[in-house]
């Protein structure tokens, strides 16, 4: 057992931190659920400084470290207050390339912020395996046509390349899931935005005979289920993360709230039915907390994680969503206005919980897992 | 990376901020995740313990010892050879100095050894270890250090917690119990309720009012009761799970002054000490694993059809339950490697109580929600004629046992406006009256 926090994750925490609330400002100033939530400037910040590289090998160019390092990015990022391509452009995208062989040099730009990607996956950000196929592609005389179309995909606007994930169809037999990387500039691909109660920046891609060359199939064609399941376990832990950053954020502000808001000429924090409400979001988050910690340390042990993963989302999709309920419930009329920045985080929590696979998706991963051996 | 990066409000310039500049890897991976396994030494003093219970509580040996009058399910014969038995293996006090005769491992030894003692309902919980060994350490004098330590150690003597009172449950502060000073010793009159184990405690330790006209927390003084006294009664008074809690009434008990445990008018500053180093309790988490592997157990069998765990309702509650007894157990673990390592886990350990008797409840009301009628039957653990299979009368027995966990050792709505307080820094209420 360890538990010591490494320093470097505390400089981290502390160096992004006082980059997110330079920045908090201007995200509060944008539109709050209608459009996307940009922090405008931040992303640029984020990638010239060096900070969403951790978790890649340094011969990539990333900073090193592993997925414990990840999550404290995105912890940090998720009580920001504004949102960011992190989860797909990074995340997804960077780990699917790693374990991808000969993909160095797209994993390369990417880590080095000279050429932007996002992930899409058929269904949103569900679990592929799990759903049929939304997106097929063809083989043709020069490479692949792709078709269909795909909901939920973050930054598709703006991003060079989308690495598409798409079912290969051939004759009667399907050759199954594989990665395609698709610029952004394709005919035949149109965008439609989709506003989110996160003020993520996604739209709605839809595919009418998408071509690309052979050269931009990512690893062996129908061989994407040999990486998913990883990329998948490591995405579930970082958007786990991301959530208990937001309500980690919301409860401090609710306890700020509530050791300087005065009634019944006492701080309201002095009532015990606010103490003890702020006492189970406490524990809610440090548990949280945890469940995200020891599945990235299972992920970077090289250890069987799809369990712990699964529950580690199942359990802080479900926590942080109480956080922020009580941290509203504390912060009274005050907290529910625009300008205040506890709705940004209940909103956060509330559009990643889905975000690949619901709770109930998630708990029959682990039932499969709990109830069969 | 040195980099500087600037960071503006509405165009001014307010401040610069580094780039990421941390440190860098080691190039191993061990260094960067939290780890909350059990150490490997520590996983191979769970596997001695599992097979020493393995052995000793093998059901044709417990079974003729059952006894629903006492907590444990069973005599206090056969819990007296146990411990015993565990003393001389060297279980008892592993995390106690070595000075003392203990085992001198770090608190997650003791932690492992709860964990297991609780999962096969081995009465070696609440023994004298637990319950005296640290409030001695800190307070004893030499003569009662040196008569207690080596007995509690070897598992010779069990012992009883006396603090509560009809009056004084919460608010221990407004305990009544009187020890007027007679000569060098005093002389004890009151009573003290729930406590456990007091029908077979050789010793309880106690807490009286050794000063009149002080304020409420002044004037008192822990004292190391002889259950044998003369004077001093105990009446059993069964719960509704039919184990016993005793009532034990003073009515002029002559103690000397070597009764004294630490300062005299020191009892209050000595209680709060004693209450804050409260383990983790892992043996809770011992109870979750094993109740939740029952649960599993039966949801698994085919009960005539189709077993119920092709339900995806009661999947899905699985699932949840999973998460949370895994949740239960970290948070155990934080508590005690912040105990391990020197930090106050004062409130990290309440928060681990809290979570871990709210689930039992939560575990117990699943078993007999999903077991039906089967989950209305019951029977007292090691009662005549039970087995330890699934749904045996276990769920409703369990339905009930779990009702105490959140009242006893400081109930959960004290726990949490520590939590509050300590651990988010609310203010305390305004005083009343």
């Amino acid at each position: 057992m360890d538990l010591s926090p490494p320093q470097r994750h505390q400089e981290l925490r502390d160096g992004l931190s006082a980059l997110l609330a330079s920045h908090a400002a201007s995200a509060r100033d944008a539109p709050d659920s209608s459009g996307p939530r940009d922090a405008p400037g931040l992303w640029a910040d984020l990638v010239s400084g060096g900070w969403v590289t951790f978790g890649f090998p340094e011969a990539s160019g990333g900073r090193g470290g592993g997925i414990g390092d990840l999550v404290v990015v995105a912890e940090t990022l998720g009580g920001g207050h504004g949102a960011t391509p992190f989860q797909g452009g990074i995340v997804l995208c960077g780990q699917a390339l790693l374990t991808t062989s000969g993909e160095g040099d797209r994993l390369r730009a990417l880590l080095a912020g000279e050429r932007t990607f996002t992930y899409c996956n058929w269904e949103g950000f569900e679990d592929p395996g799990a759903i049929p196929s939304t997106v097929e592609a063809a083989e043709t005389a020069n490479g692949w046509a792709l078709d269909g179309s795909a909901r939920f995909v973050p930054y598709a606007d703006v991003v060079d390349e989308l690495l598409v994930l798409a079912d290969v169809p051939a004759g009667g037999e399907r050759r199954g899931p594989t990665l395609f990387a698709v610029p952004g500039s394709s005919s035949g691909l149109t965008l439609q935005p989709v506003p989110t109660v996160g003020g993520d920046h996604y739209s709605h891609v839809r595919f009418s005979r998408v071509e690309v060359d052979a050269t931009q199939v990512v690893g062996q064609v129908g061989g994407a289920m040999q990486w998913l399941p990883r990329v998948l376990d490591i995405g579930r832990v970082v958007l786990a993360a991301e959530m208990v950053g937001a309500a980690a954020a919301a409860l401090s502000h609710a306890t700020h709230w509530a050791t300087t808001r005065v009634q019944f000429n006492a701080p309201i924090g002095s009532f015990q039915a606010v103490q003890h409400r702020l006492a189970d979001a406490y524990i809610d988050v440090v548990t949280a907390q945890d469940s995200v910690y020891d599945a990235a340390g299972l992920i970077d042990r090289g250890e069987g994680a799809r369990l712990a993963a699964a529950a580690a989302k199942a359990y802080c999709a479900d926590a942080c969503r109480r956080v922020t309920a009580a941290a509203h419930q504390m912060c009274g009329g005050e907290g529910i206005y625009a300008d205040q920045p506890l709705h940004w985080w209940h909103r956060r929590v509330a559009a990643l919980v889905p975000v690949l696979g619901s709770v109930r998706y998630l708990h029959a991963i682990v039932a499969t897992s709990v109830l069969s051996d | 990376m040195e980099q500087a990066v600037e960071w503006c409000v509405q165009g001014q310039v307010v401040g610069r901020v580094r780039a990421c500049t941390v440190s860098r890897w080691s190039g191993t991976h061990d260094a960067m995740t939290l780890d909350f396994r059990f150490s490997t030494e520590v996983e191979a003093f769970r596997d001695e313990v599992r097979a020493f219970l393995h052995e000793e509580m093998a059901a044709e040996k417990v079974m003729p010892h059952g006894d629903d009058g006492d907590l444990t399910g069973l005599g206090e014969e056969f819990e007296r050879e146990l411990v015993r038995r565990a003393g001389a293996r060297g279980f008892l006090g592993i995390s106690l100095p070595a000075e003392w005769g203990g085992g001198g491992r770090p608190a997650s030894f003791q932690a492992a050894f709860n964990l297991e003692v609780a999962a096969h309902d081995a009465p070696l919980i609440d023994t004298a270890v637990t319950l005296g060994a640290q409030p001695l350490l800190a307070w004893g004098s030499p003569d009662q250090q040196a008569f207690f330590v080596p007995r509690i150690i070897a598992g010779a003597l069990i012992m009883g917690i006396a603090y509560t009172e009809p009056d004084a449950g919460s608010d221990l502060g407004n305990l009544s119990m009187v020890a007027e000073p007679d000569g060098p010793g005093f002389v004890l009159t009151g009573v003290k309720s729930l406590v456990t184990a007091a029908h077979k405690a050789d010793w309880c330790l106690t807490i009286a009012r050794t000063r009149p006209g002080v304020p409420p927390r002044e004037g008192l003084t822990m004292f190391l009761l002889d259950t044998r006294a003369d004077g001093l009664s105990v009446r059993r008074r069964p719960t509704m799970n039919r184990w016993t809690l005793g009532e034990i009434t003073c009515n002029g008990v002559r103690v000397g002054p070597d009764a004294v445990l630490g300062e005299v008018n020191g009892g209050w500053r000595q209680l709060t000490a004693a209450v804050a180093t409260e383990g983790a309790g892992m043996f809770h988490i011992g109870f979750a694993r094993h109740l939740f592997g029952l649960v599993v157990a039966y949801v698994r069998s085919a009960h005539g059809g189709a077993p119920l765990s092709d339900d995806p309702l009661i999947r899905d509650r699985i699932a949840s339950l999973h998460g949370e007894v895994e949740v239960s157990e970290r948070l155990a673990k934080r508590a005690i490697w912040m105990q391990e390592n020197g930090q106050d886990n004062m409130v990290f350990a309440s928060m681990a109580k809290v979570y871990a008797t709210e689930l039992l409840q939560r575990l117990a009301l699943a078993a007999t929600d999903i077991a039906g009628m089967d989950g209305t039957l019951y029977r007292p653990l090691f009662g005549p004629g039970s087995s330890t299979a699934a749904g045996d009368g276990r769920f409703a027995w369990e339905y009930l046992e779990r009702v105490h966990g959140t009242i006893g050792g400081g109930t959960n709505e004290i726990k949490r406006t520590l939590i509050a307080q300590a651990g988010l820094g609310l203010p305390r209420p305004p005083r009343v009256g």
